[in-house]
């Protein structure tokens, strides 16, 4: 396989510890001096160089336009970014007008949440409960039959067989007791 | 200080799109690179400071972004390598995952400069792909004046050991090894 590669110079880079190590950064911080104005592309970067040096960065930089002119930049691409930056700068570029009516838009969004939520509310008691119409009333006795009712005698504590059924012997037993202490065992 | 991406776009969108495309060496990747580094930008550039140019805070962010990318493109050709180890030979599906340089880029001196350490690469890619100052690149990279011109003296004399050591280092058609290019085996 060729190489299309450019091989300039038959000596070996000079190593770090060579005498000419130091003599090739003092040509750089030459070019640093002559370059010394704004990035632009006509400046030659490779003033200062070692030759070999200087044609491997003049072939960096000519494949380096030949790839920028083969593939251009996407425009699509860049007013994508465009459009996103214009999407994240929006909140901040509304005008105090603006702020305050979306305040007042939001205000009145609230409102109208909070009125959905009573409504819901209301018809959800309204389930539970019943409507204040099937509401049982109190039996009013008529007026005409008043009459004194002894305590315990007309309200007897009822005692149901099943939690009855469920208690010990013993226990069942101290029930009794009380409830014979109490004067309500006629009713069991 | 905000900057303005619209016009920061107009102005730097295609040098930072040049850069990565260099770095990357296909269009399609530069695409996205590109258009990270500027969307990174719209989010974060209320934390430009000013203290640097525009297209320098760009370049800081493209060359974040695309050793991100190296890196995750590293972990799957590693996982790749591992698969073809592991698959018999017949099978010579190529890998959707497969990153494709374009063929100028192949056979350029970038794709040697690719595979430089990430400090040689980047200075190489400012100077002479971008033609940044060594103030402006030491900016970029965040390190003395001094190592840049190492790295770049350096870098170019490794480039050319690396020439010097015959074609097989050059990034020619044929890949030096089948899983790093698995396309070239169907």
């Amino acid at each position: 396989m060729s190489s299309r590669f450019k091989l300039f110079g038959a000596s070996a880079p000079p190593a770090a510890d060579d005498p000419r190590h130091d003599q090739v950064l003092r040509l750089m911080a030459d070019d640093i001096a002559q370059s010394d104005d704004a990035a632009d592309a006509d400046v030659d970067l490779t003033v200062g160089l070692p030759p070999e040096f200087a044609n491997l960065a003049a072939q960096l930089m000519g494949e380096s336009n030949q790839l920028a002119a083969a593939y251009p930049a996407d425009g699509a691409r860049r007013a994508t970014v465009v459009a996103a930056s214009v999407d994240q700068r929006e909140p901040a570029e509304d005008s105090p007008a603006d702020t305050g009516q979306r305040f007042s838009q939001l205000g009145s969004v609230r409102r109208w949440t909070s009125a959905a939520a009573a409504v819901v509310i209301a018809a959800g008691l309204w389930a539970v409960m019943g409507s204040p119409g099937n509401q049982r009333q109190p039996v009013q006795p008529p007026p005409t039959t008043a009459r004194v009712i002894e305590p315990a005698a007309a309200q007897p504590p009822a005692v149901h067989a099943v939690i009855f059924s469920e208690l010990s012997g013993a226990e069942q037993e101290g029930l009794l007791d009380l409830l014979s202490e109490s004067g309500s065992i006629g009713s069991i | 200080m905000a900057i303005d991406v619209d016009q920061a776009s107009r102005e730097y969108f295609a040098r930072i799109h040049r850069a990565a495309l260099v770095l990357t060496g296909n269009p399609w990747d530069a695409d996205d690179l590109a258009q990270e580094t500027f969307l990174v930008l719209a989010s974060s550039g209320q934390g430009f400071e000013g203290r640097s140019s525009t297209y320098t805070y760009l370049y800081g962010i493209l060359l974040n972004l695309e050793r991100r990318h190296r890196r995750r493109a590293g972990m799957r050709k590693r996982k790749l390598r591992v698969l073809w180890d592991n698959e018999p030979r017949q099978r010579t599906v190529p890998a959707a995952e497969t990153p494709i340089e374009v063929s100028e880029w192949k056979s350029s001196l970038w794709a040697v400069v690719a595979r430089l350490p990430d400090g040689q690469r980047q200075a190489l890619v400012l100077r002479f792909s971008e033609h940044l100052r060594y103030d402006e690149i030491a900016e970029v990279l965040g390190c003395p004046v001094g190592t840049v011109k190492s790295r770049i003296f350096n870098g170019l004399a490794t480039l050319r050991e690396m020439l010097g050591e015959g074609s097989s280092h050059a990034a020619g058609d044929v890949p030096r090894h089948a899983w790093e290019d698995l396309t070239h085996v169907i």
